[in-house]
């Protein structure tokens, strides 16, 4: 009996290694076949499956600002539904490269929108217009509910995709949007915008703007850091807040401070590398460094006078990926990034006119040979939702600190120079 | 044995008188009839329906006393010890005072003053709003953010103070419907239409005094006002008629799809002041479902330059009651927003008193104080509600104030960059899914 049960025993043994075994090999086979045919995909079509697998996220887009200069910000004057490039559509033209059936082809899975206001309402009705922006933003997402989705966390953006949408996050333009009151700096958080550029084409009273370096000496402030204290009040509450934090555009004083002041790491939503093209609003390699160091994120910009200082030549894929490499080695390539700057730009690299084109450039970095598929998906939106999640990750546990909001008004010392006081501190505090 | 039977029938004749005696005094004892103290009975009247007062700047006391710096003041405090609020004349009010006024829910003002349009109106107003929820965020025991009528039950059952924004003026949104939009989603949850100056689409009362400084200049509600009262019905905004002019509250009032109120305005007829109500109005106020709440302002109450008591008060809510019937009044007592109360209402510790004052005349039943108190506006901002679900459809306002339109009212541009279109032909797209196959180049 028992000499009967045994190998019984050891027959059903035997079955299960060999089931086993079977489909163990057959799995291996299946994987095999999966990566050799993947890789044997041609280029293109290759870099459209990474970018299905890891939806591109894309830093900047400049288009609320042309809804404003050329429709008044009135939605019934044009329809976002069609290609905005053909010639019927007269009045946009050729000087809109974002619509919904580009960015569809471009394969955005999520895009971040400016809120802007031009730099000459600085200190007049700069607070004004940017709320116009997030209100202009948010009824074009309503309107095409059906395409975007108002995105306000980082788990909203995976969630969007797979609603078959493009997640849509609010930004804000420039740090003189604030007028330098954290009040408002907390409205524009609760409206929904979840990051702000310290500054872009103008210094505000509390963070210099790169042409500081060069340009306009009599515009240089009176503070030698790049962030005055202020300055570091809006960065401690926009890490209380749970708003990323931006420094393209900043002189390099401001984004050495804030990057090093930051909690949470800090990005550039469209910027290049100063190594290749010497430009004060690009950003050094010692910069690039820090953001290695403070896992931040570099994203790159494409506009042509960013990624190759030139007169004359044209800007090519080439010279993109040219920038991308050496962002790449210096920031490490889980710090990189896409913030293309379409949507209100004049000029364009060759061969990525609009929104539609980020695939061909997915498709040249393969074919350049030196990324790997992972490589591409971190570039297309994985280190951007890391930098959220960290964002989001370090305002909980302020929170659990039980950190609060407060008042702080930005000194009379700091505003000397700057202010044309006629517009502003009617009320009784300023 | 007789003797024994004898004391047997005594002692159960005793035990049953006793019995009977005591079930019918307990009876009496348990009859609802049974009279209560006024006090007692003001006191359950406001425990079923707490205060909702329609108009509180103590925000703007934050801002002027204290910097919007809540680390400066205790609000758990009694503040007429305080030395700075203690000694200032527009001070009403703590959380403990709150709390013995039976205060269930305030709406809580956003100011910003009249020297601000057209300069750093809506900056302010975002700060006013930011200090109102700081505060509530402070005092979490006591306070609790409310933007519905539903969040305003729900804070009362939780003994919570349901705390709302207003903004008052509609020089705060700069004549831009993104800003209204942006300000409701802020939580505003009334607008008045004007302060004390006109703005370029609404008159303020100013222009209906003795010996007006001001003078009119939208005949009411310019078309562009009547456009900003239909997006605020769109929004769910209630539509708020204090501090307007007479011509203002009639066009609003014939305009608005839901009703209006007025947080903080009293009897024209009791007290001639151009920012009371008419009688002409009241009868509008009843005809739409709107409400007046009732404003304690000395110089509301009484024209006649005296002190007022709280049977002046008690003039004007008859009064308009004796109008509209008792389902459109309501109490907005101004506190912190003025520097001379009546006698009898020194702070927000004392609306018991006006329900007891109003007690003691005999006309009010318990089921109309409760309605004074606060139910009259919950059916109110309910009704608001409903019609804003009702206008689902509706879309938003987008067409921008005309540069024409700031031209006749001469708007002073300095402060302001924006741009603004002129009026002019041109094609538009009616709507977006009707595009026609060409369209007309429009100047930029």
């Amino acid at each position: 009996m028992d000499f009967s049960v045994s190998s019984k025993r050891t027959k059903i043994i035997k079955v299960v290694i060999i089931i086993f075994g079977v489909l163990l090999l057959f799995v291996i086979i299946c994987l095999a076949l999966y990566i050799s045919l993947r890789g044997s995909l041609p280029p293109l079509e290759r870099a459209k499956k990474i970018l299905a697998e890891a939806p591109l996220i894309d830093g900047h887009n400049g288009f609320p600002m042309s809804i404003r200069v050329l429709a008044e910000n009135n939605l019934h004057r044009f329809n976002l539904s069609r290609n905005l490039s053909q010639d019927h559509y007269g009045f946009f033209g050729h000087r809109v490269d974002t619509d919904i059936p580009r960015l569809r082809e471009g394969k955005v899975g999520a895009q971040i929108w400016s809120a802007y206001a031009d730099c000459v309402s600085q200190h007049k009705d700069a607070v004004v217009i940017t709320l116009e922006q997030i209100d202009v933003i948010k009824r074009m997402i309503d309107t095409y509910s059906d395409d975007l989705e108002l995105v306000t966390e980082s788990e909203g953006i995976l969630k969007a995709v797979e609603k078959g949408k493009i997640g849509s996050l609010i930004s804000i333009g420039g740090g003189h949007s604030i007028q330098y009151s954290l009040a408002v700096l907390r409205t524009f958080y609760t409206l929904g915008a979840r990051i702000m550029d310290l500054t872009t084409l103008c210094s505000t009273p509390w963070a210099q703007y790169y042409n500081i370096e060069s340009y306009n000496k009599s515009a240089k402030l009176d503070f030698n850091q790049g962030l005055s204290s202020f300055g570091e009040e809006v960065i401690r509450e926009m890490n209380r807040l749970g708003m990323i934090i931006d420094v393209s555009h900043t002189s390099l004083a401001t984004m050495k401070d804030a990057i090093q002041l930051s909690q949470a790491p800090v990005i550039f939503s469209r910027s290049a590398a100063k190594y290749i093209c010497d430009i004060d609003i690009n950003v050094p390699d010692d910069v690039l460094r820090l953001i290695r160091q403070k896992e931040g994120l570099i994203m790159i910009s494409l506009f042509p006078d960013y990624i190759k200082c030139r007169p004359n030549s044209g800007t090519t894929i080439e010279d993109v990926i040219k920038q991308l490499d050496h962002l790449r080695s210096r920031a490490t390539v889980n710090s990189i990034g896409i913030g293309s700057s379409f949507g209100d730009m004049d000029e364009h690299v060759e061969g990525l006119s609009d929104v539609s084109k980020f695939p061909l450039l997915f498709e040249a970095l393969i074919k350049s040979g030196n990324w790997t598929d992972e490589d591409l998906e971190k570039l297309a939106g994985k280190n951007f939702l890391r930098v959220f999640r960290a964002v989001e990750d370090l305002k909980e546990e302020l929170e659990s600190k039980g950190t609060k909001p407060y008042q702080a008004w930005i000194k009379k010392s700091e505003l000397k120079k700057f202010t044309n006081t006629s517009c502003s501190g009617t009320g009784l505090q300023r | 044995m007789q003797k024994r039977t004898l004391i047997i029938i005594g002692a159960s004749a005793l035990i049953v008188a006793t019995i009977i005696v005591t079930v019918s005094v307990l009876v009496t004892r348990s009859d609802s009839n049974v009279e209560l103290t006024l006090e007692e009975k003001v006191h359950q009247i406001l425990e079923d329906s707490p205060v909702i007062d329609g108009h509180n700047d103590l925000p703007w006391n934050i801002r002027r006393l204290a910097y919007n710096d809540l680390r400066r003041v205790n609000f758990s405090e009694d503040l007429t010890q305080n030395a700075i609020w203690g000694k200032d004349d527009s001070t009403h009010t703590d959380i403990p005072r709150l709390r013995k006024g039976h205060v269930g829910a305030q709406f809580w003002v956003a100011y910003t003053s009249c020297t601000s349009q057209f300069k750093d109106s809506v900056e302010q107003t975002l700060e006013q709003i930011d200090v109102i929820k700081r505060l509530v965020d402070k005092y979490p025991e006591d306070l609790q953010f409310a933007t519905s009528a539903d969040d305003i039950e729900n804070a009362i059952a939780n003994k919570k103070i349901a705390s709302l924004v207003a903004v008052e003026g509609g020089h705060s949104m700069q004549f831009s419907f993104g800003i209204l939009r942006n300000l409701y989603a802020m939580g505003a949850r009334y607008m008045t239409l004007t302060h004390s100056c006109n703005t370029p689409w609404a008159d303020a009362s100013p222009v209906d005094a003795k010996n007006p400084i001001l003078l009119p200049e939208s005949d009411g509600l310019s078309e562009y006002g009547l456009r900003i009262v239909k997006e605020m019905n769109r929004l769910g905004m209630m539509v708020d008629l204090s501090h307007v002019s007479q011509r203002t509250m009639e066009k609003a009032l014939n305009h608005s799809v839901a009703p209006v109120i007025f947080s903080h305005s009293s009897a024209r007829a009791i007290c001639d002041h151009h920012r009371n109500v008419p009688d002409s109005v009241l009868e509008q106020v009843r005809k739409t479902n709107s409400l007046v709440m009732v404003n304690f302002y000395n110089g509301f109450i009484r024209c006649d330059g005296q002190r007022a008591n709280i049977s002046d008060v008690v003039e004007h809510i008859e009064h308009i009651r004796g109008v509209t019937g008792p389902d459109h009044i309501g109490i907005g007592g101004d506190f912190d927003g003025v520097d001379s109360v009546p006698e009898g209402l020194e702070d927000v510790s004392k609306y018991p008193d006006l329900i007891k004052a109003l007690l003691e005349t005999g006309n009010w039943t318990d089921e109309d104080l409760k309605k004074l108190s606060g139910q009259n506006l919950i059916r109110v901002f309910r009704a608001v509600e409903e019609v804003r679900d009702s206008l689902k459809g509706q879309e938003p306002e987008q067409d921008a104030i005309k540069a024409e339109e700031l031209e006749k009212y001469k708007v002073n541009l300095t402060c302001i960059t924006a741009k603004f279109e002129r009026l002019q032909p041109q094609q538009l797209l009616k709507t977006r899914r009707e595009a026609p196959a060409e369209l007309q180049l429009r100047e930029l």
